[in-house]
């Protein structure tokens, strides 16, 4: 029962990752063959310190980066549980193998969510 | 019953490749967990790497001055091509799971029909919308950008 409610939760994970994913690499990489210059402002560098600090002023992306690290964390560490747990069925192993994933999981996503809020206090600086 | 010594049950990394006459699917399995250990080692670096935008401008050209290398620039294309199969077969793995493309149960009257005839050209459409992301995306990469 446990192990269904995670992989049906991999697999929403995944969807929304999909989704949130996808609206980052369009940002990101698609930004002159989509349109999408207004994401963008200071010209087609993605990764100019000036459409850094634009993107870092929008609520919204702040927000979709804090979900995006949730669910791309959640739906990439399970998904390489799953792997490690093929290699072997000791117990043992797979409780030490979850709990090792799952403390890299939440130290990522502290270090991850504190990088955005820190940038978007840091893009607020900047822009005022 | 022990497994069978051609094709055992259990082949751990070797299985990946090495499993016997697979069809594209199988292929595309393989495919899938490379391009997802791929990202998810990406995705774990970029966390650390976008963290310098925090300490300001300098920090962050510093770091991206140091990203500027050609073999970066490559491999940020490799990550943007896998995330564009990892995700589309994703969707195609998502739609089987959910029952819609394994069609209805029904008696096996000859010619028969299988669910193969509907999942592998979900696949094919899969990867050739995957290709066409990965060819714009470096012509944005290589060609707009810089």
């Amino acid at each position: 029962m446990r192990e269904r409610s995670l992989w049906t939760l991999h697999i929403a994970a995944g969807l929304a990752v999909l989704v949130l994913l996808g609206l980052h690499m369009a940002v990101m990489h698609l930004t002159a063959v989509l349109g999408l210059s207004s994401m963008n402002p200071a010209g087609h560098d993605p990764l100019a310190w000036e459409n850094v600090v634009h993107r870092g002023q929008q609520i919204l992306i702040t927000l979709s980066y804090l979900l995006l690290l949730g669910v791309a964390l959640y739906h990439g560490l399970y998904g390489l549980r799953n792997i490690l747990f093929e290699l072997t069925a000791s117990a043992e192993y797979r409780r030490f193998l979850s709990i090792a994933l799952l403390v890299v999981g939440v130290g990522m996503f502290v270090l991850g969510s504190w990088a955005a809020l820190a940038a978007r206090a840091t893009a607020l600086a900047a822009g005022s | 019953m022990p497994d069978s010594q051609a094709y055992p049950n259990r082949l751990g990394l070797k299985g990946w490749a090495l499993g016997g006459r697979w069809g594209p699917e199988r292929y595309l399995f393989t495919l899938h967990r490379i391009t997802g250990l791929g990202l998810l080692s990406y995705f774990l670096m970029h966390i650390l790497v976008t963290s310098s935008r925090v300490f300001g401008v300098e920090a962050w050209e510093l770091t991206m001055g140091f990203l500027s290398h050609p073999v970066f620039l490559v491999g940020e294309y490799l990550v943007f091509a896998a995330f564009a199969i990892h995700g589309l077969n994703g969707l195609r793995l998502v739609l089987i799971e959910l029952g819609l493309l394994t069609g209805r149960a029904e008696e096996p009257i000859y010619p028969y029909r299988s669910s193969l005839n509907v999942q592998r050209p979900v696949a094919v459409v899969a990867m050739i919308l995957a290709g066409i992301i990965i060819v714009l995306g470096g012509w944005e990469l290589f060609f707009l950008r810089h």
